[in-house]
């Protein structure tokens, strides 16, 4: 798949604006460029998921969204565009010659936003893969941002989503992890019932 | 050469069904680049004529084949052994059929996972 054959801003030839209207629409009518795409898949998943935690803020867009929530879920959105982006292909060894089997790179990321996201509390932004995945048995690091509910305590955290993704990442794939950085980058406000942020 | 359009559509389709039938396996992507893909399906709103999009690519120049699969796995553990053991089905299926192993290059790339 050649990911220049499209703008920057579309995957498989879709922006996540069409996708999210898809998701809104229950996935109907089908679109088979849609459903047979793997990032398109993958963003979907990503795109409900920030939906679900962030619901009732999206609601209240039209009214008094403060600042800060549009950037933060603009923020996410763009991480999404880019985590799943097939990238670079990962070589899974086999002692066959004429075998050639890869993982791509967005796979593992959307595998490690999952991770993340899963997470009581926490989106997961931008994530990337520091080293030369390319070559098997090279150490990475995972580098990746969260955005936090408000209130919730950074440090643990942070701490929850290194082990989940440490987790997801040994059980799943043949990476050689190093490290795994994760930042903080923002907070997200919770919704009262009144329609009130708390920042 | 293409198998497609050259009687080997049911080749394919075998190779299709091995693959989804092995555990792991969520579904199948398209190997074809999707530019071709949405070639094929402004022709088809067009024509009004159903296109079919090959899931399994299979090619063959002078004596090597190769062969492009393109999987999304669950969300269970082993990932990698998941997509060598689609790799370790369709080589022997595909030696069974008289396919030189030697010749025989087999991409099985993992698109997706969970």
């Amino acid at each position: 798949m050649n990911e220049m054959e499209y703008g920057p801003d579309e995957l498989d030839g879709h922006t996540l604006e069409e996708l999210s209207d898809y998701l809104d629409a229950g996935f109907t009518p089908a679109d088979p460029s849609i459903d047979d795409s793997p990032a398109c898949q993958m963003a979907l998943a990503a795109l409900a998921h920030v939906k679900t935690a962030t619901e009732s803020l999206l609601e209240t867009e039209a009214d008094e969204q403060p600042p800060t929530s549009e950037s933060f879920i603009a923020g996410i959105l763009e991480a999404i565009s880019m985590n799943v982006r097939a990238g670079r292909s990962i070589p899974i060894a086999h002692p066959s010659p004429t075998a050639r089997i890869t993982m791509t790179e967005g796979a593992v990321r959307s595998l490690i936003r999952g991770a993340g996201d899963n997470i009581d509390g926490v989106l997961v932004g931008r994530c990337t893969l520091e080293g030369d995945v390319t070559t098997i048995g090279t150490s990475i690091v995972v580098d990746l941002d969260i955005t936090v509910r408000w209130g919730e305590n950074l440090t643990a955290k942070a701490a929850e989503v290194r082990a989940a993704v440490a987790a997801a990442l040994a059980t799943r794939t043949d990476l050689v992890i190093h490290g795994i950085d994760v930042t903080a980058t923002d907070v997200y406000p919770v919704q009262h019932k009144d329609g009130e942020d708390t920042e | 050469m293409s198998f497609l359009g050259t009687g080997g559509e049911d080749l394919v389709d075998s190779v299709a069904d091995l693959v989804r039938a092995v555990p792991g396996v969520r579904t199948i992507y398209s190997a074809e680049p999707l530019a071709a893909t949405l070639v094929g399906a402004a022709i088809s709103t067009a024509t009004g004529v159903a296109s079919r999009r090959p899931l399994i690519i299979m090619t063959d120049h002078e004596d090597a084949t190769a062969v492009s699969i393109r999987i999304g796995t669950d969300d269970s553990a082993g990932v990698p052994d998941v997509a060598r053991l689609v790799y370790e089905v369709v080589a022997e299926f595909l030696r069974q059929l008289g396919f030189d192993p030697e010749f025989t290059t087999i991409d099985v790339e993992v698109a997706s996972i969970g």
